[in-house]
């Protein structure tokens, strides 16, 4: 924790205070009574794994997600590969994104752009990999997230032809990129989406332009020449860094295998997670029956998301569409929010 | 990691857990729902949930953890469900012996008013940070939130606090 203030220890005093002449009955055999010979006593009763109850409704109604998030730590092995960096002053070893593109016109390259989508905490952002033409990375990149995304469960919250241009001024995080927008209606925040999906929106392109560019910097936003003091109803005077990924990304993103992967033998997976106790668990369904079920384990969780990968054994099984399904795990029992949930359609052969 | 429910069975956590904690974990349910018999109610219970749950409990490390969130989650809920009318109930008196506990009383009742009137959020933060003395990562686990979220709503909450409650903060007495 960070240094006391007075106040925190006065706080802290008189919150002891209040209770501490409370003295609770004691209800341990009240407690007994109700738990003896109850499953849990002893052993360990056979039971169906306890996260499958909250999950099946996730499933049914297909309020599900798929994506991906770029992490603080890590680099998606789909990213695209660094662009070629000036010699001798990147301070930034990853990357610097240069503003005169050095491919070739018309060569095309994987970009991360990112959606928003519904979850029990609200919207959040979930990532795609689309191509997007390598020559104006930036603005290519911004474009794509003004579009359809591939899964129907994920909405754009932009129209198309919301932005002029994108660049990048400076050195690795030390730089800051610009948004210039093609409207200044953009400023206000439209008729019928909330503050947070606003706020998730703004987020959308902040993430968007990090991943085209390969560096946390932060984003200007411009109507013309001049700085914006709102897009969508939130506050952008200053440049903006990115929002804790917690409180802005899915909490389980699938990675592989994409949309309508087809498979045999063995089903390779992976993605990112912050899941209770790292545990990710998977299900394997044939329409809504599960046919395998198990769990991957992240490398952590709770202060970010961390990659877990695993495989999934698809043998015996019969020809056919099934839907992989996996999910945070969730110790409250359905007293929480719930899971978050992603699912890809695979195509077993 | 250890195994799953290697060294303990579900009545000896209960048993232990009873032992160390209850008494904690009621005060703390009190801060947030301002009476000590339902709180009693809610640490009942959420024992009983815990007990219920142990097969699925992959970490018993985590019993106390995984408590404190039931605790948690059921108080926020029986504040919901209590409805408006009876949150003007009085915490129920428990054995003034003295001036000074009339006047620990009075205090106390303005601090849960206080408490009261804050954000479920910011209240549940303010209550695991400042009774319990957990870190920002733990109430972030306990609460589901980022640390970022913790963060905020802990100087929100502190402030909110020092305005309702400024002279018993500023004279601890």
């Amino acid at each position: 924790m960070t240094s006391q203030l007075p106040d925190e220890e006065r706080l802290r005093r008189l919150l002891d205070e209040t209770v501490a002449d409370l003295e609770p009955a004691d209800r341990l055999d009240a407690i007994r009574a109700r738990t003896s010979g109850r499953a849990g006593s002893g052993h360990h009763a056979a039971r169906a794994p306890w996260f499958w109850g909250t999950l099946g409704a996730a499933v049914a109604t297909a309020a599900v997600i798929g994506g991906f998030a770029l992490l603080n730590d890590e680099k998606p092995t789909a990213d695209p590969a660094p662009i070629s960096t000036p010699s001798g002053t990147a301070t930034d070893p990853q990357v610097t994104p240069s503003p005169e593109p050095t491919e070739p016109v018309g060569e095309s390259v994987a970009a991360g752009i990112y959606y928003v989508g519904d979850t029990p905490m609200g919207p959040r952002l979930f990532r795609e990999f689309h191509q997007v033409a390598a020559a104006d990375r930036l603005l290519a990149s911004l474009e794509q997230a003004t579009q359809a995304p591939s899964d129907p469960d994920y909405r754009s919250a932009w129209p198309a032809g919301s932005f002029t241009s994108a660049g990048f001024d400076g050195i690795g995080t030390d730089g800051v990129y610009s948004i210039t927008l093609a409207d200044g209606s953009l400023r206000e925040r439209p008729a019928g989406m909330t503050a947070d999906e606003a706020r998730i929106a703004v987020e959308a392109l902040i993430y968007t332009v990090q991943a085209a560019g390969q560096t946390r910097a932060q984003v200007q936003f411009y109507l013309e020449a001049n700085p914006i003091d709102q897009v969508y109803g939130v506050p952008t005077s200053e440049p903006l860094a990115q929002g804790d990924p917690l409180d802005v990304l899915s909490l389980v993103n699938l990675t592989n295998p994409a949309e309508g992967t087809t498979a045999s033998g063995r089903l390779q997976v992976d993605g990112v997670a912050s899941s209770y106790e790292a545990t990710v668990p998977w299900r394997l369904l044939s329409g809504s029956t599960e046919v395998r079920q198990g769990f991957f384990t992240a490398e952590g969780y709770l202060d970010r998301l961390y990659p877990f990968a695993g495989g999934v054994d698809l043998t015996g099984l019969p020809p056919g569409t099934y839907t992989l399904s996996v999910q945070t795990d969730d110790p409250s029992d359905g007293e929480g929010p719930g899971p978050f949930v992603d699912t890809r359609t695979v195509i077993v052969e | 990691m250890r195994p799953r429910g290697a060294t303990w069975d579900a009545d000896t956590a209960v048993e232990q857990l009873y032992a160390a904690h209850w008494r904690q974990l009621v005060r703390l349910s009190a801060l947030l729902v301002r009476d000590l018999g339902t709180a009693e109610e809610i640490v009942q219970d959420s024992f009983v949930a815990l007990h219920d749950r142990w097969a699925k409990l992959r970490d018993p490390d985590k019993a106390l953890a995984y408590l404190r969130q039931i605790v948690v989650n059921r108080s926020r809920s029986a504040l919901r469900h209590r409805g408006v009318e009876a949150r003007h109930a009085p915490m129920p008196e428990v054995s003034p012996g003295s001036d000074d506990a009339a006047l620990a009383h009075g205090r106390r009742d303005v601090v849960l008013e206080a408490l009261r009137n804050l954000p479920d959020r910011q209240r549940e933060v303010v209550a695991l940070r400042y009774y319990l003395d957990l870190s920002e990562a733990d109430i972030a686990g306990t609460l589901g939130i980022s640390r970022g979220a913790v963060k905020s709503h802990s100087s929100r909450g502190l402030a909110a606090l020092k305005l309702s409650l400024g002279p018993l903060l500023e004279d601890p007495s």
